[in-house]
């Protein structure tokens, strides 16, 4: 099977990466399909807690994109209160199937740290982003304080 | 030392059989078979896969292995005017299953029934037989191809030296025969340089090089999923000039494979299925209709200004415009089994629960909708307001019901 085979190479090559932002990747042995992760963005407002993600991949995989939810609440215009997040680089008109997870994450953080209040799931946020952004800042900085998961100590 | 034997064509109406061994060189087989048909050895010429074989040529050199076929044929030694005299040429290669040699693969019908090594076999394109010399090898695939191409000298009787075309075809070389062809899959290439898969990383060998400018590889197993993928989305792409096919994942331009042959590899079964969405394909795109009568789906070409169209195939008679059964001048409107026995009068509502299909015939219209270019009813199971017809490729907003526009983006993109 593709998926597999492509996967386990992934997750060995992003286990080796180390990264500081995506860190605890956790996969169920009998199911390399679902991935669990830690976002651990490094700038303002988000830089004081830490956020899980899933990845669920497709049985197709990677003739079909995975898919990305928020397991922890986040004040962001892109992220909605289900976890949903759109993501170009994995909708299905732009999805390549040469394109690795470790891209997707990479492109995930970088939304993530800085939002796109054209292309808004969360219309509210967005208007608080684009017309008052300390304000917007203050409000993600509490937010996240309050919701966020444990930032890894080391 | 390895004793084998071949085939020896001599004068189209005979052949024969002998015992050689691989190590032996052209000569020495001369001498052979000079004592079988009775000539001298020199005035022999020997012929394998359009070229003569020199006198000094060892046989395991130029591919000559167990079951091999090659044509003799008398000519005074000072007639030999053949520019061509070695099989060098990459690829013409032949005979035992090595994957290392082979360049060449096809899909195998017959006893094979998978991608096996190929190997180029030549012929006379007027009398069908080998006894021929090329004028030039070939260099590529358009070479053995295109008919016409190459020209050849062909020494068999009906033909008597004249020009002819050569006409190349390939064999399956995991099982010999003299009659079956297989087609080629130019595609399929051997992985000599180590080129990891570019879906699932992996190295093997053979692979599948699509025709981009970067010539991108997929292992075999992956091709398989690919195919599969796209063919259950219908995410083919129907091209003038190469037919039903897909192109590099990359999203490289000119990347589509131009044999569909190819698509043999995703087994028999999808193999089917990928030729009817082919002609499907192709019925649509020629501004044709499918027959929407169930279990039926006839394509059906028809002039653009018909409106009730009659299946060929199951008789059904319907509106091209709505794809419900006809209903006259009368404007279309979404009509669920319009029943025309009426003299018959049955309680309106009574008759509606009655319906064998209504119950799905009722559930397709509450939860789908008609694509506005072509009426496929459409399901829309999440994410945005922007919908793409998967079989007339119109991008429309479910809301508005037509064409999607800026306007459906900036007012109801989602929600």
């Amino acid at each position: 099977m593709a998926a597999t085979r492509r996967l386990q190479k992934e997750l060995g090559d992003l286990r080796k990466a180390d990264l500081k932002t995506f860190r605890n990747i956790i996969v169920d042995e009998s199911n390399i399909l679902k991935w669990e992760g830690l976002i651990v963005p490094d700038q303002v407002p988000f830089n004081k807690g830490a956020f899980k993600v899933e990845i669920n991949f497709p049985a197709e995989y990677p003739f079909k994109p995975p898919k990305v939810t928020f397991k922890t609440k986040i004040y962001h215009p892109n992220i909605d209160e289900k976890g949903q997040v759109c993501l170009p680089i994995i909708s299905p008109e732009h999805w390549k199937p040469a394109t690795k997870t470790d891209q997707v994450i990479q492109s995930l953080i970088a939304l993530v740290q800085e939002p796109e209040p054209g292309h808004p799931l969360r219309p509210d946020l967005a208007e608080e982003f684009t017309r008052d952004k300390k304000k917007f800042f203050k409000n993600a900085d509490e937010y996240t304080k309050k919701h966020s998961e444990k930032r890894p100590t080391d | 030392m390895t004793n084998i034997v071949i085939n020896v064509k001599y004068n189209v109406s005979s052949s024969f059989t002998i015992e050689v061994d691989t190590d032996w060189n052209v000569w020495k087989v001369k001498r052979k078979i000079s004592k079988r048909i009775k000539l001298p050895p020199e005035e022999i010429q020997l012929i394998f896969t359009g070229c003569v074989l020199k006198n000094d040529a060892i046989l395991k050199d130029v591919s000559i292995y167990n079951c091999t076929v090659i044509h003799a044929f008398q000519q005074k030694p000072l007639d030999v005017t053949a520019k061509c005299t070695t099989v060098d040429s990459q690829g013409l290669k032949c005979g035992k299953v090595n994957k290392d040699v082979h360049h060449f693969f096809v899909y195998c019908k017959e006893q094979c029934q998978s991608l096996c090594p190929g190997k180029l076999r030549v012929k006379c394109g007027n009398c069908y037989e080998g006894h021929i010399v090329l004028q030039r090898e070939p260099e590529n695939f358009d070479d053995v191809m295109k008919s016409g191409t190459i020209q050849c000298e062909c020494k068999s009787e009906g033909c008597q030296g004249n020009l002819q075309t050569a006409q190349f075809y390939f064999k399956c070389a995991s099982h010999s025969s003299e009659f079956d062809t297989a087609p080629v899959l130019r595609h399929i290439r051997p992985n000599k340089k180590n080129i990891e898969c570019l879906t699932c990383s992996t190295v093997s060998s053979p692979l599948l090089v699509f025709p981009c400018d970067k010539s991108h590889v997929m292992c075999i197993e992956c091709f398989k999923s690919y195919g599969i993928v796209r063919l259950n989305d219908r995410m083919f792409i129907e091209d003038v000039n190469h037919g039903y096919s897909l192109p590099c994942p990359v999203g490289c331009e000119n990347s589509l494979l131009q044999d569909a042959h190819h698509f043999y590899l995703l087994g028999e079964e999808q193999y089917e299925r990928y030729k009817r969405f082919g002609t499907e394909e192709y019925v649509l795109q020629n501004n044709g209709v499918l027959c929407p009568f169930p279990g039926c789906g006839a394509g059906i070409l028809i002039e653009d200004s018909c409106k009730q169209v009659v299946c060929h195939n199951c008789r059904f008679e319907f509106c091209r415009q709505c794809l419900n059964s006809y209903h006259g001048s009368s404007e279309c409107r979404q009509q669920l089994l319009e029943d025309n026995t009426k003299d018959y009068k049955v309680d309106e509502e009574r008759e509606l629960r009655a319906r064998w299909d209504q119950e799905s015939l009722a559930t397709i219209e509450e939860i789908s909708k008609p694509c506005p270019g072509c009426c496929t009813k459409t399901e829309r199971d999440g994410g945005c307001m922007h919908m793409h017809c998967s079989r007339c490729q119109m991008d429309w907003c479910w809301l508005c019901d037509r064409e999607w526009n800026r306007e459906c983006q900036g007012n109801h993109w989602f929600g």
